[in-house]
């Protein structure tokens, strides 16, 4: 029970945290139909810059991280002037899935150059520390991502529903040539969604494994926020609950597996609706 | 680049020089090992193998458009499946390819239907996903796999006692690759091919001549895992060693490459592709920054060459020299070959008939209680205001759209809730109000294209371009030639489509509607945009179609045209009929010009 109860607990850490990830793949699709293929190196880039930011620069850890954050956003702009915005006029093309690929890899093979292959660890501020709830065991490092990526997630939402900037996503979201002619220029509004993309990448950077962000947003179908966030929740607990009472060995092949077969059931992901397409 | 003409055209241009130069590189290519060293040698093996799989994957990616970034794993299925069985059990390596070609074709056949299903964005994540689970099934099932060491061991292909050296696999791979592009170019140039890429360029299109896209991705995607199998084989008993990380993502990264590089949908494209991905890094001695380069290399392609090299170099080429159109092919067809017998009982009667039709798109309530016959042989036209529910009717009869209630029958049978597929094989064919030609294939092709349904290919003899098979595509031109000169076409006919004015798309896409032999033809707006000249044509062109018993819908603005072919009107107005009649019983009708001037007694009609 307590172990349970611990599994629980710190996959609900993690999972806010895919979420939160997540989230910036969704946000993206929903503004202009484009995923970043990249997102996964720029969750390693935060990660990498936190580290290189705390480590060498001896930053506190909230400073690096926000400049993370915004470093990686700033790269977001990049990305949509250069490998989204040629691409993402064709609606059937899938090129941008490539340009957003190689620009994976680039980062990726560059960022390897530059800090080579160890594997580094930030310590966490609230240090190592257990605390107990229950019997259970769980680390204050994974609890405190809960409450932090709450606080992300709500100032999201209050950016996405009450700004006029979220206003143009959302109008931008629903119609681009609508937008333009209301004398909004579109592309500088997919740019937005691609900073704040690239800030959530880079703030949740670091803790996760590079492509497994990937399957939480395909599972929860692309144009489907809530079902980012669950799934992403779901995810990571099942995560856990696979490597605990299973074999850490097999969490990724069966995290994997389970995103085919979803797919297969259910082309459009689990909370996604088909969009009816005009003749 | 020869993979964009069609058949007949290919077999007129085959001037000796070609195979010349065919020939010609073939004996550089096979006299290599005489001059070049064994390093060399191993590079050009490694070409032939990434050529084996890029031109199988050519077929998803070209023809299909459909982006694999998991065939390193079908690959590494190939190489696994023989290398067990050989180290196992000793099985030869022409036993263990084939076994490795079945299990690829199995998983890969597998793998096919949810990616198929899937379509777009997940498309490619579910074959990266699962390039990412065979990675890691290669990594932990060590019984099978050796684990991360990988297997090592396996016997060289071997003829009798003789067991084959560099030289031999070399050769070994250059026929294999030869042959596998010689079935692609045959396969380019069936029904499968142009149902395929009719599939990639306009879905919609192609469903309205009864294509089902599933099937040709669905056998696009068996035929790249047979490529993949293969080469995997090959390499796994000509390296003697295979480990996980040969067929990691990078790979699948680098084969996306080779194809996008040399040019998606070309004969040549990944041939190129192979050369240059594979020789660049070792020309240039990179150790570090491989993939970046390989990543950078991707993205300037996309952008600057977004067709490939072959594909660029063979547009420059038709822009400079334009294909010659020669008559000598066109024979006269008569006219009951090539439309549908028709019925004299029927066609005195209704042909087609609406009965309370109802469509709702959520809480719009576009067509309502729509009620109306058709009678056969004759040209109905539907008229009303835009926004009318006009298209939402044709697209009900040719099973786009369900009709929310009520139904159609054709012929007394009902039909409504058909798929377009199930309406083409009932005998109704349609144009769209924007033209949906395949752009990327020829006038003459696209005409063909209509002829998927009727004339159907088994993949085999589609592959290997048998006798029997090359007598029909010749047939199949030739009635595609004469529905051409049927509608009177007098453009060219070996051009794109997609480079045609616009008056010669429409006329160009009736042809490929009568192709599919309807007795209903469907015309969405068929004369906007023409000019005063093309109407008069497009006016004699359906007397024609009439005379010989074909019943026609037709949607049309052009009043006067309307009046002068019409046997019958139907007017509806938001979704319900208005008025029904000759021409000029129904311009007279005061509802009709209602609904097209609005109220004649407005109080304040002189301020407009």
């Amino acid at each position: 029970m307590a172990t349970l109860l611990q599994v629980l607990l710190s996959g609900l850490a993690v999972g806010s945290l895919y979420a939160l990830i997540a989230l910036g793949y969704s946000l993206t699709f929903v503004v202009n139909g484009t995923v970043n293929m990249s997102q996964g190196q720029l969750v390693m880039l935060g990660g990498m810059i936190t580290f290189t930011l705390v480590q060498y620069v001896h930053l506190p850890f909230a400073v690096s991280f926000l400049a993370a954050g915004i470093a990686v956003g700033i790269l977001g702009i990049l990305i949509e002037k250069l490998a989204i915005r040629k691409f993402a006029k064709d609606p059937t093309s899938v090129n941008w899935v490539l340009s957003t690929l190689a620009v994976g890899i680039i980062i990726q093979d560059v960022s390897l150059t530059l800090w080579g292959p160890n594997e580094n660890v930030v310590a966490s501020p609230v240090g190592d520390g257990i605390v107990r709830i229950l019997g259970a065991g769980v680390y204050w490092k994974e609890l405190i991502l809960i409450p932090v990526a709450c606080a992300f997630l709500l100032f999201l939402i209050f950016f996405y529903f009450k700004s006029h900037w979220g206003l143009w996503l959302r109008a931008t979201a629903d119609n681009q040539i609508a937008i333009n002619l209301m004398g909004v220029n579109s592309n500088t509004i997919v740019a937005i969604a691609y900073i704040l993309s690239g800030i959530l990448a880079g703030i949740g950077g670091g803790m996760m494994s590079t492509i497994y962000a990937v399957s939480v947003a395909m599972v929860a179908g692309l144009n489907s926020a809530k079902g980012i966030v669950i799934s992403g929740l779901g995810l990571g607990i099942g995560e856990l609950l696979v490597a605990t009472y299973v074999s850490p060995n097999f969490r990724e092949m069966i995290i994997y597996f389970l995103v085919i077969v979803i797919l297969f059931v259910k082309p459009t992901g689990l909370f996604g609706t088909k969009t009816v397409v005009k003749v | 680049m020869e993979a964009n003409l069609p058949v007949e055209l290919q077999n007129r241009r085959t001037f000796p020089g070609k195979y010349v130069m065919i020939g010609f590189i073939c004996l550089l290519l096979a006299a290599g090992p005489l001059f070049i060293s064994t390093y060399y040698v191993n590079l050009l093996f490694m070409v032939g193998i990434y050529a084996i799989i890029s031109v199988g994957m050519n077929i998803i990616i070209g023809y299909s458009g459909i982006v694999s970034i998991g065939h390193a794993g079908l690959m590494a299925v190939g190489a696994y499946t023989a290398a067990f069985f050989n180290t196992h059990f000793g099985t030869p390596f022409w036993i263990t390819a084939l076994i490795g070609i079945a299990v690829s074709l199995v998983i890969g056949s597998i793998l096919a239907i949810p990616t198929i299903r899937a379509g777009g964005v997940y498309l490619s994540m579910i074959t990266i996903a699962f390039g990412v689970i065979i990675d890691e099934i290669l990594i932990r099932w060590t019984a099978f796999s050796g684990g991360p060491l990988g297997i090592s061991g396996i016997e060289k292909p071997a003829v009798g006692s003789y067991q084959f050296g560099l030289t031999q696999v070399y050769y070994l791979v250059l026929i294999v690759a030869a042959a596998a592009m010689a079935l692609v170019c045959n396969l380019r140039n069936s029904v499968w091919g142009r149902s395929m890429l009719a599939v990639k360029q306009n879905v919609i299109a192609a469903e309205s001549l009864g294509v089902k896209p599933f099937n040709y991705q669905y056998a696009g995607f068996a035929i790249s895992a047979v490529f993949a199998g293969l080469a995997g084989a090959i390499y796994a008993h000509a390296n003697s060693f295979i480990s996980p990380d040969i067929f990691g993502f990078q790979t699948s990264i680098q084969l996306v490459l080779i194809v996008i590089l040399g040019g998606a949908g070309t004969v040549w494209g990944p041939v190129l592709g192979s050369f240059i991905v594979v020789i660049l890094p070792e020309v240039l001695q990179f150790d570090h920054l491989r993939l970046a380069v390989y990543g950078l290399l991707m993205f300037l392609v996309l952008y600057f060459l977004p067709k490939g090299i072959a594909g660029t170099l063979a547009d420059y080429m038709e822009k400079k020299k334009a294909p010659a159109e020669s008559p000598a092919d066109r024979h006269s067809i008569p006219l009951e070959q090539l439309l549908r017998a028709h019925d004299a009982a029927a066609s005195s009667g209704t042909l087609l008939s609406l009965r309370n039709v109802n469509k709702q798109f959520g809480g719009l309530h576009v067509i309502k209680d729509l009620s109306f016959d058709v009678p056969a042989s004759k040209v109905l036209s539907l008229i009303g205001p835009n926004g009318a529910g006009k298209s939402t009717v044709i697209n009900m009869i040719s099973g786009f759209y369900t009709p929310t209630s009520g139904e159609i029958f054709l012929n007394g049978q009902k039909i409504d809730g058909g798929s377009p597929q199930d309406m083409l094989q009932k005998g109704i064919a349609r144009t769209f109000q924007h033209t949906r030609l395949f752009s990327d294939l020829t006038v003459l092709e696209n005409v063909m294209a209509g002829m998927s349904r009727s004339h159907k290919q088994n993949l085999f003899s589609a592959l290997f371009r048998t006798a029997g098979m090359r007598k029909q595509e010749k047939q199949i031109a030739a009635m595609a030639h004469a529905y051409l000169d049927l509608v009177g076409y007098k453009g060219p006919r070996h051009v794109k489509a997609g480079n045609l004015p616009y008056g010669h798309q429409r006329i160009v896409e009736i042809a490929r509607a009568l192709a599919t032999k309807p007795s209903l033809l469907l015309l969405d707006e068929p004369a906007a945009g023409l000019t005063a000249g093309e109407i008069v044509e497009l006016e004699l062109v359906i007397r024609r179609l009439k005379e010989a018993g074909l019943t026609i819908i037709l949607i049309e603005h052009h009043m006067d045209f309307v009046s002068r072919i019409s046997d019958k009107v139907t007017v509806i107005d938001y979704g319900r009929k208005i008025a029904e009649g000759t021409a000029d019983e129904v311009k007279d009708d005061p509802n009709v010009i209602k609904a097209y001037l609005g109220e004649e007694e407005m109080p304040n009609a002189e301020n407009f």
